[in-house]
């Protein structure tokens, strides 16, 4: 996993819970900790220290990702404003995350592994979106979907139908935006 | 437990701090290692860019396939540091087959190598060229002394090299060539190098793929523009505007000037003026159609000036891309428009001929009654009489009608011959003197007569005939205001070979004498040259041509087997040329013929065949009137059965006409050979239907006759 998703973890952790709380996390998932945005580190990094954020704050792994997501999305937002510039809501921002954000992924983070999204796009009310992905990460992908309805003025609402962590090939997503604050 | 800080609390977060500065310190180092391998990571990629960029400007820049190979070559060895590199090139049969395009980085070390692979032939599957063929994947070899499929292994032992890379270069799956590259020192497979091989390789194979349908587009090109260039058709591009694009070679040929000369001039320049307006309409309504074709035929204009008669097809090909005109397909036509002009003439004349044979006959039978009843008139009346002299003029009156039928079997080329073996030099010498007088003395007449001139076969009163009447035309045309007026008779033998004889000329190749009268006069004007060989055609005043001179010659040279042509130029003069076949035999020395002044008699059987009454009973008074005993015959049925009932024996004499009902002259005497040979036979005719050509020995009387000439005719055949 490419060093900058554990930039992004650190920077969360310690704007909602102060310095000493990631080196605590640290600490309790037993990992090495420098993390540089370039580098490839073990995915078990993210394991443990997910499993050290939820035995500390009382909250299942997962619960924590979908969190990280969430919160993960205003920094991707600030860090790489031409993303989300061109697009009036969060339908059509997640809509280009196969063509455009990923392969621009891969281009800033040479061996990045990302995962792979496909759409339904025949409801205007409705987006099916399908995720694959070894990492099995699919409550980061809630987070940020909901971290970007949140970007956008926008509520939504989700229905995991098929989940990979439940031995399904893929996990299935029945996504409804709304627009308005929550 | 108090609020404040403890030694510990300070400690532990001493420590943490110490953590946390390791941590950051690690993640420092380790952003500057990243940043150090992507530099070098980054200078790799850039030298394979530069490398991969080297190789589509070579591919692009190269005209030739070894160019761009030799560079390819050159830059992947600087770019591995191998100090050799070579290409192969694989054949249609799958060997793969060494050339010359080599690197080295020290060419006299490697030149024995050179010599001995360039001298060699991989199958597939054998050596490292073979191999990468074989497989259509690179080939590493680490070490190539010990390598079990590699021929050159002593070789490469003796120079050193350790290891050697194959990698194919591809048109599509298939292997088009192999590019070998060996170095001194011993390494395993690098997967960067192959990487950037199989790139190379693929650039490579599309220089190759494209060299390839270079050379097929321009075989293609060359192909058809080696057609067109050949095809005697005449192959034209014109732009929307009438002006010529292209004009292929054959113009040359077939107009004079080059093809070139004709490029963005306008095509209507050379047309006939009288065919401009059907030509540019043809354009304006093939112009308006794509696609559309139209047929046409034209005239162009010569570099000499003449004007050639072309057919052709435009197709309107202005929206197609490629073409974006409009190509006319022309073909010369002008010799088939003469053979066609000819044939038109030559139904003419034989029409004409036809009519006029007819007429002639019809008018001979009733000429002869004329003639021969004013012969009698003048025979019984005395001079004084004043009837005398009304029946002397019908006689010259019969006479001048009499010559003109002759003139028209003449060109009807019905008339009976009697062709004989002829020196023309001993014709035009004896008529020399006559000739010179009808000419008068202003003229100049040249005559130019080999000794070694070649016989002829012809009727020599025929013959004379051509003669008077070319030599008085030409008289005629060299009258005031002509200067210095002069008339030439030549003589020659010639010989007509396939390259002289024209598929349309008459006559075959063979062996001719030539008899040319020609003049410095008027010239013959170019709108009636093709009608002066016509009956009654004349450009003389009223009464001083009967239009039937040229007809006459015509019908009389042909008939003869020869031809005839004219050459003139308009205020330069006219040359008539008559070619008659030559012939080995020996010249005849000719007679005139003795016409004694008091009529012959005699007392012999005469059977007389005359299907024309009249005539049948002038033949018979006029004989009977001589003291013969004559029996007449309407025709050849009726002669013979005459002859079943009398006796046979007793005739001596048959005057038979030629063309009769029932049966002929031809076909009775045949018959009447039977029964009575001893029977002598004497022809008469107007005209024959088919010409007749008769023997030395065979006696023949021209229709119309006078008595004098029947009585002559009748006691010659009998004492002959």
């Amino acid at each position: 996993m490419k060093g900058i998703i554990f930039n992004l973890l650190q920077e969360i952790v310690e704007a909602e819970y102060g310095e000493k709380a990631w080196d605590r996390m640290l600490e309790a998932a037993q990992v090495e900790g420098a993390y540089t945005s370039l580098g490839s580190y073990p995915d078990s990094d993210l394991g443990k220290l997910v499993g050290a954020a939820a035995g500390a704050l009382k909250q299942s792994p997962d619960d924590i990702v979908r969190w990280v997501g969430r919160k993960a999305l205003p920094l991707l937002a600030a860090k790489y404003p031409h993303f989300f510039r061109p697009h009036q809501s969060a339908r059509s921002f997640v809509l280009t995350l196969n063509q455009i954000i990923h392969p621009e992924v891969r281009k800033f983070y040479p061996g990045a592994n990302v995962p792979e999204f496909d759409f339904d796009v025949s409801s205007p009310e409705v987006l099916l979106m399908s995720y694959r992905s070894a990492r099995r990460l699919c409550s980061f992908a809630e987070g940020l979907v909901e971290g970007a309805a949140a970007h956008y003025g926008e509520q939504v609402a989700f229905e995991h139908l098929s989940c990979m962590k439940r031995g399904d090939a893929k996990c299935l997503f029945r996504i409804s935006f709304r627009k308005g604050e929550p | 437990m108090s609020g404040e800080p403890t030694d510990n609390d300070a400690e532990a977060e001493i420590a943490r701090l110490e953590k946390r500065h390791a941590r950051e310190r690690a993640a420092r180092q380790e952003a500057e290692a990243i940043a150090e391998r992507s530099t070098r990571e980054l200078y790799d990629q850039q030298r394979r860019l530069v490398l991969l960029q080297g190789m589509v400007v070579a591919a692009n820049e190269a005209t030739h396939i070894e160019d761009a190979m030799a560079t390819a070559v050159r830059r992947i060895c600087a770019f591995s540091g191998w100090p050799v590199g070579h290409l192969c090139l694989c054949a249609e049969n799958g060997d793969v087959i060494p050339t010359a395009v080599w690197h080295f980085n020290d060419a006299a070390r490697f030149e024995e190598f050179r010599r001995v692979t360039e001298q060699m032939v991989f199958p597939r599957g054998v050596g490292l060229p073979g191999r990468v063929a074989s497989s259509g994947k690179p080939a590493w070899i680490t070490d190539l002394g010990h390598d079990r499929n590699f021929p050159r292994a002593k070789l490469v032992k003796n120079l050193n090299l350790k290891s050697g890379i194959g990698f194919p270069l591809l048109v599509g799956n298939d292997v088009v060539g192999v590019l070998e590259f060996f170095t001194d020192v011993q390494q395993e497979p690098d997967e960067d190098l192959l990487e950037v091989m199989a790139h190379v390789g693929t650039q490579l194979g599309r220089v190759i793929e494209r060299q390839r349908s270079n050379e097929a587009l321009e075989r293609s090109e060359k192909y058809f523009r080696r057609l067109t260039e050949n095809a005697l058709d005449l192959i034209t591009v014109l732009n929307a505007d009438g002006t010529i694009r292209y004009q292929s070679p054959s113009i040359q040929i077939v107009m004079g000037y080059s093809p070139e000369h004709y490029v963005c001039r306008q095509v209507a320049d050379y047309i006939h003026p009288d065919d401009v307006g059907a030509f540019t309409q043809a354009l304006n309504l093939a112009r308006q159609r794509a696609g559309s074709t139209r047929l046409l035929t034209f005239r162009f204009r010569h570099r000499d000036g003449s004007w050639r008669t072309l057919e052709g097809i435009g197709n309107n090909l202005l929206a197609d891309p490629v073409v974006a005109g409009i190509v006319f397909n022309c073909r010369d036509i002008s010799e088939r428009k003469r053979l066609e002009e000819q044939f038109l003439q030559s139904q003419k004349m034989h029409a004409i001929g036809q009519l006029a044979g007819g007429v002639a006959h019809d008018f001979n039978n009733i000429l002869t009654a004329v003639t021969v009843c004013s012969d009698m008139m003048l025979q019984q009346l005395e001079p004084s009489d004043a009837l005398h002299m009304h029946a002397e003029e019908i006689r010259k009156a019969a006479n001048r009608a009499t010559a003109l039928t002759r003139q028209l079997l003449a060109f009807s080329r019905k008339q009976v011959l009697q062709p004989r073996v002829l020196d023309l030099n001993t014709i035009v010498a004896d008529m020399e003197r006559m000739l010179r007088r009808l000419l008068g003395e202003n003229v100049r007449f040249v005559t130019v007569l080999p000794p070694d001139l070649g016989r002829v076969k012809a009727d020599p009163g025929q013959i004379e005939q051509v003669i008077l009447n070319l030599v008085v035309n030409a008289r005629d045309a060299v009258l005031p205001p002509v200067r210095d007026p002069q008339l030439v008779i030549e003589t020659a033998n010639v010989t007509f070979d396939r390259t002289h004889v024209g598929l349309g000329d008459e006559v075959p190749p063979g062996d001719y004498v030539m008899l040319a009268i020609s003049d410095n006069g008027a010239g013959i004007p170019q709108d009636i040259r093709a009608h002066m060989f016509e009956p009654f055609f004349t450009t003389k005043e009223r009464g001083r041509g009967t239009g039937l001179g040229l007809a006459t010659c015509h019908g009389i040279v042909k008939q003869s087997g020869g031809r005839i042509s004219v050459y003139t130029e308009e205020g330069r003069g006219t040359k008539f040329k008559v070619y008659l076949p030559r012939v080995t035999d020996a010249a005849e020395v000719l007679r005139p013929p003795h016409q004694p002044a008091v009529l012959p008699r005699g007392s012999e059987t005469v059977l007389l065949v005359e299907d024309e009454p009249s005539l049948r009973n002038l033949g018979m008074d006029v004989l009977r009137e001589l003291g013969y005993r004559v029996i007449p015959a309407a025709n050849g049925t009726h002669a013979l059965d005459i002859v079943e009932h009398d006796t046979a024996q007793q005739i001596q004499l048959v005057v038979t006409d030629v063309v009769m009902p029932e049966m002929g002259g031809l076909e009775l005497v045949e018959e009447l050979r039977k029964q009575a040979p001893q029977a002598k036979i004497l022809y008469t005719s107007g005209y024959t239907e088919e010409t007749i050509v008769l023997g030395a020995g065979i006696a023949f009387m021209q229709k119309p006759y006078t008595v004098a000439t029947l009585a002559n005719k009748v006691r010659e055949v009998l004492d002959g």
